[in-house]
């Protein structure tokens, strides 16, 4: 992106009070300021080009000189943003107020500097903000002269101080320890929610006899046990093992409950665990407390605590998610199908911003949508949407059901020579799979006699009926069942069989559970 | 509550351009700005008690509490050029509010500028605090690097970890020399051999460096090894003149 356009951006996405803000702030310099009639003028327009802003301040000196201008807005903004996010972060004002205490030393008041340092040694011990600490301390290293302590006492200090430096930065490399272990197990179930390939299942055994997970005790902070929680959490999601993983549910509620920091700290984690907490609910036949999980997690997205872009869009993301599952997954479409103007709208302005495997999980929920109203051209559009991604990056297991469902979606629309292309090619695309699910496999080996093979059975319904059968018992193992929870296999089957339709055989198997 | 000796001395430890940048940034504070100056003024001379102000029923506690921050914040805008660490610790708050506007490509593209002069100038608590950015913006991140790239960015925070844990070692070691130089222990020239005093110096960091001919100057000299602790000191002064961020960092101590 262009500078310009960078600049543009970020003022048109500057909040009210933002604005106010930085405009007050400008007012702490005197005479004319040019980047402030520029910050005006690219905050009215709704496309920012240089061309035309040239020709709107052709009669001032500075649009010479644009470049800078826009230079210095740029910086005269990021310190409004600095202040606000001082004024209103805890941690960020702990990190600021720093300062204070270099500057006081430097103006010879010790005095009043080991008063700050005790004030802010206090935040940063209670609320674990380690990066704050160690600064503190270097502070305190650096300018343990103009105390001008005995030799004794000073010795004593400093001995405190390099035990206290000790300390944190241990917290910080376990820390940094137990966050390697959450990333690599977070990007494992991004990519496999769904389907579970069993035969990696030692893989997940292994990490959990990792001692850092296996031993909690071994978390010397409550941010490194907030984060061992959290690993366990989800190797547990992935294995299916519900009992469990309702227990690490709540050590991770009670954790952020007891230390409010966290929330601050770990926005997205909440965020995800309020999500898990949801799921959890609703597969125990909660439903009701499922729904204040979620309703909670849609209040939160006018908490201060949340406002950011970078938030507003994880709740966007989030939400959109559980609420096209809940939707879908109890027939209710055409609900599912009135937030769609919203979600496409907002896909279509922020999706860079958005994160890949949220795309994914929501072009796929979307692809259901579309499907279960019958709505084919706009189903395959969702299709296409996770196929052109990159499968390394993308969920994986949404990627590969997708390639299933792309066959589904041209038989329905009876395109007869597409498929045959089209199979072959998904064909292909499962044999460089080292290890196809089992319901994948049923599903090529059914789809073909249905669809594709030239002595096309005249019986179709007999082979859907061996199909319901082949995937009734593949899905006997939880680890392949998941897949349905998006999009029901069976019902589709049943709804060949029963010559209905996606949408009522969903409904009627919602009605019989 | 802020001790009233506390704010007048702050107050009058204050130079006539940071009176002036005081009074000027004030105005764009939303506080009454007159009764702050008032204040201000009244607490500036010499003469006044906080009996006095308490007794004039004008100004209350809160008052002189928000007196006192914002003259810390004045501050805090008056030197913010003037030093690397105030300017690297903006910079840091940038990425982060980048972060927040969703603005992860330029965060990404300052991130890395920002990375490349902390190393060049062995900031390494400040990196610690970049890694914490820098893993929050992976995610945003594409290509196929992205699945090593965490565990990449975590070995790099270790070994920075490491760096500070050795930089502590010498600070402890350093600070023992002294102590033994105040208790004139005769065995200190052992202390020479010591393990991290005899490291290849081409492998270290330039603070690492620093420490080292520290030790060893102050263990010449109290040996009396004058031509060596001069050597010592003369390479310190060279080190200092070829990385002006050491001398920020190394304000004597003890």
């Amino acid at each position: 992106m262009k500078p310009s356009l960078l600049l543009h951006e970020i003022i048109r996405s500057l909040s009210p009070e933002e604005k106010a803000s930085f405009l007050q702030g400008s007012s702490l310099q005197q005479g004319e300021k040019n980047y402030k009639k520029l910050f005006v003028y690219m905050d009215s327009v709704e496309e920012y080009n240089e061309e035309k802003a040239k020709v709107y301040f052709k009669n001032e000196t500075f649009a010479k000189h644009l470049a800078s201008e826009k230079n210095q807005l740029f910086h005269h903004i990021l310190k409004s943003l600095r202040q606000q996010r001082i004024n209103e972060k805890g941690s960020a004002a702990t990190f600021e107020k720093i300062k204070d205490v270099q500057l006081l030393f430097e103006k010879g008041l010790p005095k009043i500097a080991n008063r700050e340092v005790e004030k802010i040694r206090y935040r940063t011990t209670n609320e674990e903000l380690f990066y704050s600490h160690l600064d503190l301390i270097d502070t305190e290293i650096q300018y343990m002269a103009v105390n001008n302590y005995s030799h004794e006492l000073a010795v004593v200090k400093m001995q405190e101080l390099f035990d206290e430096k000790e300390l944190i930065l241990k917290k910080v490399a376990t820390l940094n320890r137990y966050q390697q272990l959450l990333r690599e197990i977070e990007y494992y179930f991004n990519q496999n929610i769904l389907v579970h390939d069993r035969s990696k299942k030692h893989l997940l055994e292994s990490f959990l006899s990792n001692p850092y997970i296996a031993d909690l005790s071994n978390a010397n902070s409550k941010k490194a046990l907030l984060h061992g929680t959290l690993c366990r959490l989800i190797c547990y999601r992935i294995m299916r093992e519900n009992e469990i993983q309702g227990k690490e549910i709540d050590n991770a509620v009670e954790l952020f409950k007891t230390y409010g920091y966290l929330i601050d700290e770990y926005p997205k984690m909440y965020i995800g665990l309020n999500g898990f907490l949801a799921r959890y609910l609703a597969i125990n036949a909660n439903l009701k407390k499922a729904k204040i999980a979620i309703d909670h997690l849609r209040s939160i997205k006018d908490d201060k605590c949340f406002k950011t872009q970078d938030l507003q869009n994880t709740i966007f993301t989030r939400l959109t998610v559980y609420d096209l599952v809940f939707y879908n997954y109890s027939g209710q479409y055409s609900k599912a199908d009135e937030l769609f103007p919203e979600i496409e709208k907002n896909l279509e302005k922020n999706k860079k911003d958005y994160e890949t495997h949220e795309i994914t999980t929501i072009n796929f929920l979307m692809f259901v949508t579309h499907f279960a109203k019958k709505n084919y051209n706009k189903a395959l559009k969702c299709i296409n949407e996770i196929n052109n991604s990159n499968f390394e990056e993308s969920r994986q297991d949404l990627y590969r059901y997708a390639k299933l469902c792309n066959l589904i979606v041209h038989y329905e629309l009876n395109n007869t020579d597409y498929l045959n292309y089209s199979y072959k090619s998904t064909q292909r695309f499962f044999k460089l799979i080292d290890y196809p699910f089992e319901f994948e496999t049923a599903f090529l080996k059914f789809f073909k006699n249905i669809a594709i093979s030239k002595k096309r059975s005249t019986n179709k319904q007999a082979v859907f009926g061996e199909f319901r059968a082949q995937l009734e018992e593949v899905f006997k193992d939880p680890y392949q069942l998941i897949a349905s929870e998006y999009f029901d296999l069976i019902a589709w089957v049943d709804s060949h069989l029963n010559d209905t339709d996606y949408a009522t055989e969903i409904i009627k198997a919602r009605t019989d559970q | 509550m802020v001790d009233f000796n506390d704010i007048a001395d702050l107050i009058r430890s204050l130079g006539k351009a940071e009176k002036r940048f005081f009074k000027m940034m004030i105005s764009t504070e939303n506080v009454d700005v007159d009764l702050l100056v008032k204040l201000f003024n009244e607490i500036e001379k010499e003469s006044v008690s906080i009996e006095k102000l308490e007794r004039s029923g004008y100004y209350t506690e809160y008052d002189i509490d928000k007196l006192y921050n914002l003259i810390l914040k004045s501050l805090r805008g008056f030197h913010a050029e003037s030093s690397t660490v105030f300017r690297l610790k903006d910079e840091i708050l940038n990425l982060r509010c980048l972060f927040d506007k969703a603005q992860y490509r330029q965060c990404r593209k300052m991130l890395a500028s920002l990375k490349r002069e902390l190393y060049e100038n062995e900031q390494f608590s400040f990196l610690i605090k970049l890694f914490d950015v820098e893993k929050k913006l992976i995610v945003f991140e594409e290509g196929k690097e992205i699945q090593l790239k965490p565990s990449i960015i975590a070995q790099e925070e270790q070994s920075i970890i490491q760096k500070e844990q050795k930089l502590l070692q010498f600070q402890k070691l350093l600070m023992s020399i002294t102590s033994r130089i105040e208790a004139k222990d005769k065995t200190l020239l052992v202390t020479l051999s010591n393990p991290l005093l005899t490291e290849n110096v081409d492998m270290l960091s330039r603070k690492e460096r620093v420490y080292i001919l520290k030790c060893k100057e102050r263990i010449y000299s109290f040996l009396n090894q004058k031509i060596e602790a001069e050597l010592c000191c003369a390479q310190i002064k060279e080190l200092f003149a070829k990385h002006k961020f050491l001398e920020e960092y190394f304000l004597e101590t003890i």
